[in-house]
């Protein structure tokens, strides 16, 4: 399953399980932004997510020595990883609301005069909770085949399904994604109307 | 152009721009230092000082001791313990003597079912044993006998009260 690239991954894990600090390190340099993404696009916050990096990397300098190179590459191995305590970490806090959630999807639309870097930033805002909106399993294959470039069969050994399981998930989450979303525009374009004043 | 090809089109859009905007996002340094506090309070507790490793092995000895101590105490108790077993061990009757030896060898340690029965006294001829009435006592009509019976349900020998003979 991995690669050529990944061979520097298998030495820096087994100085890691010998309890090499630099290896460590290097491996928590190496890796920490593609958990903290994942972590990040999957809960839509940026605490959580680095709360779960710590999860990830804690679980990881517990457990070096029971990393097999040959069932994954370290990378589809810590996106397991981080998988498991995102859900965790939903399945722990499902019953409290975050204040960002408290805002509607249909957003007030942008003042005439906005500049197109706001606009932007509104349209990733709107895209970012569509997402975390979706159901976890379709949120999970947006975030690791279109969000991370992973490949199908590294996000199946990731998910623990089959590829043909990825790609139908993929396809219906991809439908659900694009239909919040124009759910969304009609909202922001009903706002963007001009109010009209009667005058008396 | 078909309207889901737009909303296609344009999830496709946006997945791409929050894939760039995301591909610079990097976790606070904060993390990493606690991170490494962390492996570091591992590490430390992983190596064992010098009082930690005599304790683990004066620990490890003890409990060898224990051990050894209480099989052997199981043992001794285990020997002077009476047998108890189910096995019943016949013991010499006055009353009774095995005059007839039937069926299979006896086997040492054989377990064996004693079955008494009532049976013509005509019988005990037919075993080849003398009875009364052929040395011209009173017989009675029947005569209880023991059959020893080993364990696969043959008998091995027949037991006769003395005052039959």
């Amino acid at each position: 399953m991995h690669d050529a690239a990944s061979s520097p991954d298998i030495d820096l894990m087994r100085r890691t399980a010998a309890g090499d600090r630099d290896a460590f390190e290097a491996l928590y340099r190496m890796h920490h932004a593609t958990v903290y993404r994942f972590a990040r696009l999957m809960t839509g916050s940026t605490t959580t997510a680095e709360d779960i990096v710590q999860e990830v990397f804690l679980a990881l300098m517990r457990d070096a020595s029971r990393y097999d190179p040959a069932r994954a590459s370290l990378t589809t191995y810590l996106y397991g990883s981080a998988r498991h305590h995102t859900r965790r970490r939903l399945l722990r806090d499902r019953f409290l609301v975050r204040l960002e959630d408290q805002a509607d999807l249909c957003l007030p639309a942008a003042a005439a005069t906005a500049a197109e870097d706001l606009i932007r930033q509104r349209d990733v805002q709107h895209v970012r909770r569509a997402i975390v909106r979706l159901p976890a399993r379709y949120r999970e294959v947006i975030v690791l085949c279109d969000l991370q470039d992973v490949s199908y069969a590294d996000a199946a050994h990731a998910l623990g399904c089959a590829i043909g399981t990825v790609r139908s998930r993929l396809h219906r989450a991809r439908h659900l994604l694009a239909d919040k979303l124009l759910r969304g525009v009609a909202c922001v374009d009903m706002a963007r109307r001009p109010t009209v004043r009667c005058e008396v | 152009m078909k309207h889901s090809e737009r909303s296609q089109e344009r999830l496709a859009r946006s997945l791409q721009m929050l894939a760039e905007i995301e591909a610079g996002s990097k976790t606070p340094s904060r993390v990493e230092t606690a991170v490494m506090a962390r492996w570091d309070a591992m590490q430390k507790r992983r190596v064992p000082s010098r009082t930690r490793r005599v304790a683990r092995v004066a620990t490890a000895m003890a409990a060898g001791i224990t051990i050894f101590g209480a099989l052997a105490w199981h043992n001794m108790t285990v020997r002077l313990k009476p047998d108890t077993t189910s096995t019943v061990r016949l013991k010499p009757d006055p009353t009774y003597t095995t005059v007839a030896v039937v069926g299979g060898p006896l086997m040492a340690d054989e377990p064996l079912r004693v079955v008494r029965m009532r049976v013509a006294r005509s019988v005990l001829g037919e075993l080849g044993i003398p009875s009364p009435a052929q040395r011209g006592a009173a017989p009675a009509a029947t005569v209880d006998i023991d059959v020893l019976v080993g364990e696969d349900g043959v008998a091995r020998g027949v037991r006769v009260p003395i005052s039959e003979l």
